[in-house]
C-alpha cells in the first residue's frame, strides 16, 4: 500500500512505487505480493510512506534506495526493517504497526474510512469495501422523503464552515418549486484556505464516496443534474474525480436509468480559477454560470434560486462523503458519535508548529489538547504551545488556556473562532500574534471581491492599522478604531468572507491584547517577529570579526576591523535582519 | 397587504415588497446608494442597514433586499443600525472623498471627517455599480463593467478598450449618484464615424422609435427628436423604452440563447 496523495507524490512516491514493482519482479514475488497505490494516508509529515499488509507494518520517509533492502528483508525473509519504521519523538523504540501509532490510534474514520486501503482509481476496490451499497439500498427500497428524513435524523451538519443542518437544506431544496425545470445538486470543492487540504485528500483517496453521496442526495432532492466546482490547482484530485466518474458511468451508476431504477442523474465538473471568494456558495454558483465570481445578497437562498435560477443544494466535499455511510449504517448509529449538537466526525488538516503534520479525522467533541498532543505529537523542538488557529484564514486564534475546549460548532464559535472547513494551524512561542492577525488579514484583504463596502474598504483599513502597529507607529487610539472597525465589518459585510475576515483580529485582541499593547506602548515584539521593532546589536564576546555581516549589510551600517568585534550603526540600520541570518557565531542579539 | 412596524409606526406594505420600499412609501428615509427600483437588489453599499427585532434578540439586515413580513418590527435609527451606517459611511468617504452625496450624508449623520486615509483624494466614484447594472439589466448593452478585485476594483469598459457595445443612451450618467460617470466625447465621435445605415439615432437604438438615422451629426443636445422626448418624459428615456419594447436582454443572455439554440 504505497501512499499516492499529493504530499507523498511530491516526495517521489510514484518513483518509489516503480522501484518496488521492479524489485519485486526481480525477486520473482510478483504473484505473491501486490503493490497498491492508495490515496492520502494522512500522516503527511513522514511521507513518502507505505504500509505492508496483512501485518499493517508502517514504513516512512522512504527513498528509492531503501527499496531493495526492504523487499529482501521484509517480503522475502519476513524480517520487518526497523530502520524504516516510525519512532515517536523522544522515544527509543520504533512502533511497527500503523494502528499502534498515536497519530492513528485516536482517530475515528467515517469519511476517510477507505484511506490507505483502496486504489482510488479502481471502482471495484471501492465496491469491495461496501461502496455503492447505500445507493442500491436507496434506489431499491427508499422513498426520497425517507432518505431526507434519515439525513435529518442523523444530525449531520455542513462541513464547509457554517454548520447548517444538511437534512434541513435537502428538505428545503426538495420542497422548492422548480416549475418543471429541474434542480441541481452541487459539490463545493473550492478549498482555498491556506494550509487546508481536507477536501483534496478526501477526493484523492476516495472519490467515489463523494459521487455516491451526490447521487443519493440528488435522488432524495429530486435533482437531475450535479455540479462539482473544484480548484484547478488540484490536478491529482481532478484526475481521480474524472476517472471515478467515467467508471461510474460505465457501471451504470451515473447517467440515465441508474441501476435500472429509472432515475437519471449526471455530474459536470467546473474548474475554479483560484479566487478564494468562489468558495462562497452564491459566488460559486455565479462562477458555474460563467459570470463574475461575486456573492449576491440572500434572500433568495440557493435552495430556492441557485444555479441558473433553479433550486440548488450545495454541500461541501466532506458533507457529501458522509452520506453513503450514514445511509448504509443508519442515522441511529451516526448520531451516537459526537456531541449533543454536533454529530459524527470532522476531518482536520493539522499544520504549523506541530510534530505530526497531516490529515486527521476525529469524533466531534474531542478536545484541542487531544488533537494537538495525542494525535499531533505536540510542538517540535521543545518549544511552548501558544495558540491554535482554527477555521482557516477567517477563523480565530485559541490560546493555551483553552486547550481543553471541546471541538464542536458551538464551542468554537463561543471562543470567537469557527469550525470552518477544518484547517488547524498550530502556533508556538516564536509567533507574534499581531503579526499573525496581520498575515491572515492580508490574505482576506487580497481575496476580497470588492463588492461591498465593509469588506473592500474595511479589510484594507484594518490591514493599514495592523501594519502601523507592527512597524511601531501604532497608537492606543488605533487599537480602539481597529476593534470597532472589526466589529462593524463582521456585522455588516455581505457574505461569509467579509463577515468572518475580522475573526483573527478580534480573537487576538481578546486573548492577546497585551501583545498589541507591547507593540504600541513599549515598541516591543516579544517574539522578535516584527522586525521594525527589533534592535540588532553585536555581542562583542561572540563576534570573531569575520566581516561577513558587514559585507552582507545592504545599508553598510556595520563596521569594524577584520578579526575585531564589529558594531552596528543604529541610525542607518533598516532592521532587515540579514546580519542575524548570516552570522555563524550567534553574535547578533535581537532586542 | 400586510402590516409591520417601522420606527414605532404601523406601516402597510404589499407582499414581496422590500423593507426599504415600505419605509420610503411611509416617508421614512433610509440612505441607499446602490439601490434603484428598476434594478435587482445589489446590497453592496451597506448604508441601508436596519435592525430587525426578533424573538430573543435582533439582527442587522440590508433593507434594500429584505422582504417585509407581517408583524415585523424594524428600527432604522437604533444605535446598532446607526453605528453600522456611520462606519460604512466613513469607509466610503475614505474611498471617494470628493463625492458630494457622501459629504451631504456625512453632515446629516454628524460625521466630521474620516479616520481612514484616502487612497486617492480626488476620487468620487463610490463603486455602487448602478451604471454597470443599468447598462446590463435595463439597456442590455453591458458596455461598462468592473475590473480588479478587492480594493483594486474600478469602473471600466470590458478589457479596458473602447466599448462598441455602447449605444450612447446615457443611462449610466443618469443613475450615477455622484456624477462620476460622464459620457466621453470619444463615444459621440465613434457614432459620427458610422456611415450609411449604421448612423442610427440613439432613440432608435434604445428601441423607443422605429429604425431612424441621425440627421444631426450626433449633437443630441441640439436635436429636435431628443428635445421632444425630453419634454414629454419625466425620466430617462431608457425607462420608457423598457415599457414599450420587448424585455431587454443582456448580451450574456443572448449568448446563452445562442448556445442553447446551437445545442438543440
Amino acid at each position: 500500500m504505497v501512499c499516492a496523495g499529493t504530499a507523498c507524490v511530491s516526495n517521489r512516491s510514484f518513483q518509489i512505487r516503480k522501484a518496488l514493482v521492479e524489485e519485486i519482479e526481480k525477486r520473482g514475488l510478483q504473484h505473491e505480493v501486490a503493490v497498491v497505490t492508495t490515496g492520502c494516508n494522512g500522516f503527511c509529515a513522514v511521507g513518502p510512506l507505505m504500509v505492508v499488509q496483512p501485518d499493517g507494518i508502517f514504513y516512512q520517509q522512504l527513498t528509492e534506495e531503501d527499496i531493495p533492502l526492504l523487499v529482501e528483508e521484509h517480503l522475502l525473509k519476513g524480517r520487518p526493517v526497523k530502520r524504516l519504521m516510525y519512532t515517536p519523538p523522544g522515544e527509543q523504540l520504533p512502533v511497527p504497526r500503523m494502528n499502534d501509532i498515536g497519530f492513528f490510534q485516536r482517530q475515528r474514520l467515517i469519511v476517510l474510512r477507505n484511506r490507505g486501503l483502496i486504489d482510488p482509481e479502481k471502482i471495484d476496490e471501492y465496491i469491495a469495501r461496501d461502496g455503492y451499497f447505500a445507493l442500491e439500498k436507496v434506489l431499491s427500497g427508499m422513498e426520497p422523503e425517507e432518505v431526507v428524513q434519515e439525513i435529518i435524523d442523523s444530525g449531520l451538519r455542513g462541513r464547509g464552515g457554517a454548520g447548517f443542518p444538511t437534512g434541513l437544506k435537502w428538505q428545503l431544496t426538495r420542497r422548492a418549486s422548480d416549475n418543471g425545470d429541474g434542480k441541481f445538486v452541487c459539490c463545493n470543492a473550492d478549498e482555498g484556505d491556506p494550509g487546508a487540504f481536507m477536501d483534496r485528500s478526501v477526493i484523492e483517496s476516495d472519490p467515489h464516496a463523494v459521487l455516491e453521496g451526490m447521487i443519493i442526495g440528488a435522488y432524495a432532492i429530486g435533482a437531475d443534474q450535479g455540479h462539482i466546482y473544484i480548484r484547478n490547482e488540484y490536478p491529482l484530485a481532478l484526475r481521480r474525480l474524472q476517472i471515478a466518474m467515467e467508471q461510474a458511468r460505465e457501471y451504470g451508476l451515473l447517467g440515465t436509468d441508474i441501476l435500472g431504477s429509472g432515475f437519471d442523474f449526471d455530474i459536470h465538473i467546473t474548474r475554479g480559477a483560484g479566487a478564494f471568494v468562489c468558495g462562497e456558495e452564491t459566488a460559486l454558483m455565479a462562477s458555474i454560470e460563467g459570470r463574475l465570481g461575486e456573492p449576491r445578497p440572500r434572500p433568495p437562498f440557493p435552495t430556492e434560486q441557485g444555479i441558473f435560477g433553479k433550486p440548488t443544494n450545495n454541500n461541501n466535499v466532506e458533507t457529501w462523503a458522509n452520506v453513503p455511510t450514514i445511509i448504509r449504517r443508519g442515522a441511529d448509529w451516526f448520531s451516537r458519535i459526537g456531541t449533543e449538537t454536533s454529530k459524527g466526525t470532522k476531518v482536520f488538516s493539522l499544520v504549523g508548529k506541530i510534530s505530526n503534520t497531516g490529515l486527521v479525522e476525529v469524533p466531534m467533541g474531542i478536545t484541542l489538547r487531544e488533537i494537538i498532543y495525542d494525535i499531533g505529537g505536540g510542538i517540535p523542538d521543545g518549544k511552548a504551545f501558544k495558540a491554535v488557529q482554527t477555521g482557516g484564514p477567517s477563523g480565530g486564534c485559541i490560546p493555551a488556556e483553552m486547550l481543553d475546549l471541546p471541538v464542536d460548532y458551538e464551542s468554537l464559535s463561543e471562543a470567537g473562532s469557527m469550525m470552518g472547513s477544518g484547517g488547524m494551524v498550530v502556533l508556538d512561542e516564536d509567533t507574534c500574534m499581531v503579526d499573525i492577525a496581520r498575515y491572515f488579514l492580508a490574505f482576506t484583504q487580497d481575496e476580497s471581491c470588492g463588492k461591498c463596502t465593509p469588506c473592500r474598504e474595511g479589510t484594507r483599513m484594518m490591514l493599514h492599522i495592523l501594519n502601523q502597529i507592527t512597524s511601531g507607529q501604532g497608537t492606543m487610539e488605533d487599537l480602539d478604531t481597529l476593534e470597532s472597525l472589526a466589529r462593524e465589518v463582521r456585522e455588516t459585510a455581505l457574505c461569509g468572507l467579509g463577515k468572518t475576515a475580522p475573526n483573527p483580529v478580534l480573537t487576538t485582541l481578546r486573548y492577546f491584547r497585551n501583545e498589541y499593547e507591547d507593540h504600541i506602548l513599549r515598541k516591543k515584539c516579544s517574539a522578535h517577529v516584527c522586525r521594525q521593532l527589533n534592535t540588532y546589536t553585536i555581542i562583542a564576546e561572540h563576534c570573531t570579526g569575520c566581516t561577513r555581516c558587514a559585507r552582507e549589510c545592504p545599508q553598510e551600517a556595520i563596521s569594524g576591523d577584520r578579526k575585531q568585534p564589529h558594531t552596528i550603526d543604529q541610525s542607518i540600520c533598516v532592521k532587515c535582519g540579514l546580519c542575524f541570518d548570516v552570522c555563524r557565531f550567534d553574535a547578533i542579539r535581537i532586542e | 397587504m400586510l402590516s409591520l412596524t417601522i420606527d414605532g409606526r404601523r406601516v402597510r406594505a404589499r407582499e414581496g415588497e422590500t423593507i426599504l420600499a415600505a419605509a420610503q412609501a411611509a416617508g421614512i428615509d433610509i440612505p441607499a446608494l446602490c439601490h434603484h427600483p428598476a434594478l435587482e437588489p445589489y446590497a453592496a453599499c451597506r448604508l441601508c442597514m436596519v435592525e430587525i427585532l426578533e424573538k430573543g434578540g435582533s439582527r442587522l439586515a440590508t433593507s434594500c433586499n429584505t422582504p417585509v413580513a407581517s408583524g415585523l418590527t424594524v428600527r432604522t435609527r437604533s444605535p446598532r443600525a446607526l453605528a453600522a451606517r456611520r462606519m460604512n459611511l466613513e469607509l466610503l468617504l475614505s474611498r471617494a472623498p470628493k463625492a458630494a452625496v457622501l459629504q451631504a450624508l456625512a453632515a446629516r449623520y454628524h460625521i466630521s471627517g474620516t479616520r481612514f486615509p484616502a487612497e486617492s483624494p480626488d476620487e468620487d466614484c463610490i463603486l455602487c455599480g448602478l451604471c454597470v447594472r443599468i447598462c446590463e439589466q435595463v439597456v442590455g448593452a453591458s458596455a461598462i463593467c468592473f475590473a480588479g478585485r478587492g480594493s483594486e476594483r474600478h469602473l471600466t469598459t470590458p478589457f479596458e478598450i473602447f466599448s462598441d457595445a455602447c449605444i450612447a443612451c446615457g443611462a449610466c450618467t443618469y443613475v450615477c449618484p455622484t456624477d462620476s460617470v460622464q459620457m466621453e466625447s470619444e463615444t459621440a465621435e465613434h457614432f459620427r464615424e458610422q456611415t450609411g445605415p449604421f448612423r442610427q439615432c440613439r432613440y432608435s437604438l434604445m428601441g423607443i422609435i422605429p429604425y431612424a438615422l441621425c440627421a444631426n451629426s450626433f449633437r443630441c443636445a441640439t436635436c429636435e427628436v431628443d428635445q421632444r422626448f425630453r419634454d414629454s418624459m419625466e425620466t430617462h428615456p431608457i425607462f420608457v423604452a423598457r415599457e414599450c419594447r420587448l424585455e431587454p436582454v443582456s448580451t450574456y443572455d443572448r449568448f446563452l440563447q445562442k448556445i442553447r439554440k446551437e445545442s438543440t
